[in-house]
């Protein structure tokens, strides 16, 4: 019985598929995917992947094809969203533009004729809660972006969902908002204490609030794991040059079992994978440029000066692999250097993508 | 620098030999003692005006013509907002078959929908039926006010519902499916989406209180219909009649032949009518002017 309640506001997917009429795939692929209660699970994917597909898909905001949606353990395959219990803000905001902002933070309360004795101080208490409460009277139209999307989080606050959804909340914001409004969702999560699912594009969102990742590409799921994991240990070579800034650097090469070759430099590398042609995956941070003999020798191609450090392009046979380099190092053009990184971080993956061993 | 001004002459001459010096001269005539019996134009300065704002048929057939205006007004809007709702609402085989039956009536001439609409054509079939037909002992009597008024206000929404109809659509097309979405996921239900959502953007749309003012404008000058309801009605020959309109007025002292003719008479109410009109008209740029800035 005890059981029954805590587990009540995870969210199980199971085999979800969505195809929507006239598609010729599917937008959302079979998709198993298990949110644990209170946790911040981040839905990470690049433009078109089915991300907000899989979140309206939660929110009933779309019918699956196939496949069962678990509140807990009440399947909610039918369940209308007005009944799932959910809360969502989107990425235009969605504020009702007739409406002050009290008026659209009470609109919850209000549309689904609770009990509105408090109404007012519950309000208030929201809006001081996201320092809006003096723009109360004022209408969306004459709010900032920033503004804007706080209403939105106080009008799904008010209604204590049990799962709060997100859809790009930040990407019509500039730069320096998105950073601020990130750490208070991130706070408001840690206050709520609901489940948050929250759907993005942007890896830095995904890296800073996420308990756990869920890679997605052409509608399927490809990893779900913490935010290090992902980034350190990618189980397919896409999520290596999708994660990351520069991405992994991706080397086809001959794998002997005791050794690799990278654009014909032969290096020592003792690994269990059987097979002959993989994919060595490295991260740019973690190669260093030594001035002993390195593992491997190139020639400097080009360098791109980042602020905070610089990306180096070497040439290496035919391929330019990216290092990051401290932003007061010197390399000229041409300069023959010598990179050496240790054996834990390269990744192999098969010719696929597919990670090895 | 002068150059423009020359080019602009040819315009400025047609503009005021087919727009300014009508009005001017007509407002001269109802200045004047004019008709076709006796065509001798004589100035009486404003007696014409004083005459007509003293006339109980004049004022009768301003109220009649205000009446008629307010009431088919809103029947368009509200069954253009129905309509557009049936379109928006529905499925793209619908929608199509819908819109175009919807707005055929825009093209019917008012006075085929004058008598499509009258008790020749309709009700007497239809009292028929009711009376005898099915012997329900009830029929529509044609002849009360309530019910004729009324079916002149049903015959100009009928006319006119289709462009309300084709506005709202446009209203609400333009409404951001994501405020239906998080209103539908906050618990609202369908006539809350509609009441909070659909209804506001509706009325406070720039595009909607132009087009009703400026259907306010032209059902000012309502004729074709009243006109046949002059007949439906057996009277026709009758000044101020329970359905003549300001128009309908004009026009039957002109037509008949017991009031000589009375031109200076008819330019006055002309005038006058067209300073409502024009009352109307800058009411529909000055509010089109501050909400489309």
């Amino acid at each position: 019985m005890y059981n029954l309640v805590i587990n009540l506001t995870s969210v199980s997917l199971k085999n979800i598929s969505k195809r929507f009429k006239n598609a010729e795939s599917d937008a959302v692929s079979n998709v198993d995917l298990t949110i644990e209660n209170k946790e911040f699970l981040v839905i990470l994917g690049p433009s078109g992947s089915g991300k907000s597909s899989l979140l309206r898909l939660i929110a009933g905001l779309e019918e699956s094809t196939s496949g069962e949606i678990y509140f807990g353990n009440e399947l909610m395959n039918d369940v209308s969203p007005r009944e799932r219990d959910v809360s969502m803000v989107f990425q235009n905001f969605a504020l009702f533009p007739n409406m002050t902002v009290f008026e659209n933070i009470a609109f919850p309360i209000r549309a689904s004729g609770k009990d509105t004795t408090n109404l007012g101080d519950e309000v208030k208490r929201i809006a001081s809660l996201l320092q809006i409460e003096n723009l109360l009277k004022r209408k969306p139209g004459a709010l900032s972006g920033g503004e804007q999307q706080r209403v939105s989080l106080g009008r799904a606050i008010i209604k204590k969902p049990k799962i709060f959804l997100m859809d790009e909340p930040l990407s019509n914001l500039d730069a320096s908002l998105r950073a601020e409004l990130r750490a208070e969702i991130k706070k408001l999560h840690k206050k709520l204490g609901i489940t948050f699912i929250y759907v993005t594009h942007d890896q830095t969102e995904a890296m800073t609030m996420a308990d756990r990742i869920a890679l997605i590409k052409d509608g399927k799921i490809l990893q779900v794991d913490k935010p290090e994991k992902i980034y350190n240990s990618p189980n397919q070579s896409w999520i290596g040059s999708f994660l990351g800034s520069p991405p992994m650097n991706l080397i086809h090469s001959v794998n002997s079992g005791n050794s690799l070759i990278i654009a014909s430099q032969k290096i020592n590398f003792k690994s269990s994978v059987k097979s002959n042609k993989v994919v060595v995956g490295i991260r740019p941070e973690k190669i260093y440029i030594t001035s002993e003999k390195g593992r491997l020798t190139g020639s400097v191609l080009s360098t791109e000066y980042l602020g905070d450090s610089k990306i180096i392009n070497v040439k290496l046979d035919d391929y330019i692999i990216k290092v990051k380099v401290p932003n007061d190092s010197v390399f000229s053009n041409d300069h023959v250097i010598n990179l050496d990184f240790s054996d834990n971080d390269i990744r192999l993956f098969d010719i696929d993508g597919k990670h090895l061993g | 620098m002068k150059v423009p001004y020359i080019f602009l002459i040819p315009c400025l001459v047609i503009i005021f030999l087919t727009l300014v010096g009508p009005v001017l001269q007509s407002f001269l005539l109802s200045l004047s003692e004019f008709s076709l019996v006796n065509p001798s134009q004589a100035p009486v300065g404003f007696q014409n005006y004083i005459a007509l704002l003293s006339d109980s048929i004049f004022w009768k057939s301003i109220q009649v013509t205000l009446f008629l205006v307010f009431g088919s007004v809103v029947i368009e809007f509200v069954v253009g907002i129905f309509l557009a709702l049936l379109i928006t609402s529905s499925g793209p085989r619908a929608r199509s078959i819908f819109s175009s039956i919807f707005i055929i009536p825009i093209a019917i001439a008012p006075i085929v929908v004058g008598i499509l609409w009258s008790p020749n054509s309709v009700f007497d079939d239809l009292n028929t039926l009711l009376y005898y037909g099915l012997s329900l002992g009830v029929y529509i009597d044609t002849t009360r006010p309530f019910i004729y008024y009324s079916l002149i206000m049903i015959s100009d929404a009928y006319i006119w519902a289709p462009l309300l109809m084709l506005v709202t659509v446009a209203i609400i097309r333009s409404i951001p499916r994501e405020q239906y979405e998080a209103a539908e996921v906050m618990g609202a239900s369908s006539w809350t989406k509609f009441n909070k959502i659909t209804f506001p953007a509706i009325i406070s749309s720039p595009a909607i209180i132009v087009t009703l003012l400026l259907r306010m404008a032209d059902a000012f000058r309502m004729f074709e219909i009243p006109y046949a309801w002059n007949f439906w009605l057996g009277q026709d020959s009758e000044l101020g009649a329970s359905v003549d309109t300001v128009s309908v007025l004009m026009w039957k002292m002109f037509s008949s032949t017991m009031y000589d003719f009375p031109i200076a008479q008819i330019t006055t109410i002309a005038i006058v009518l067209l300073i409502m009109t024009l009352s109307i008209c800058a009411l529909v740029l000055k509010r089109s002017s501050t909400l489309l800035d």
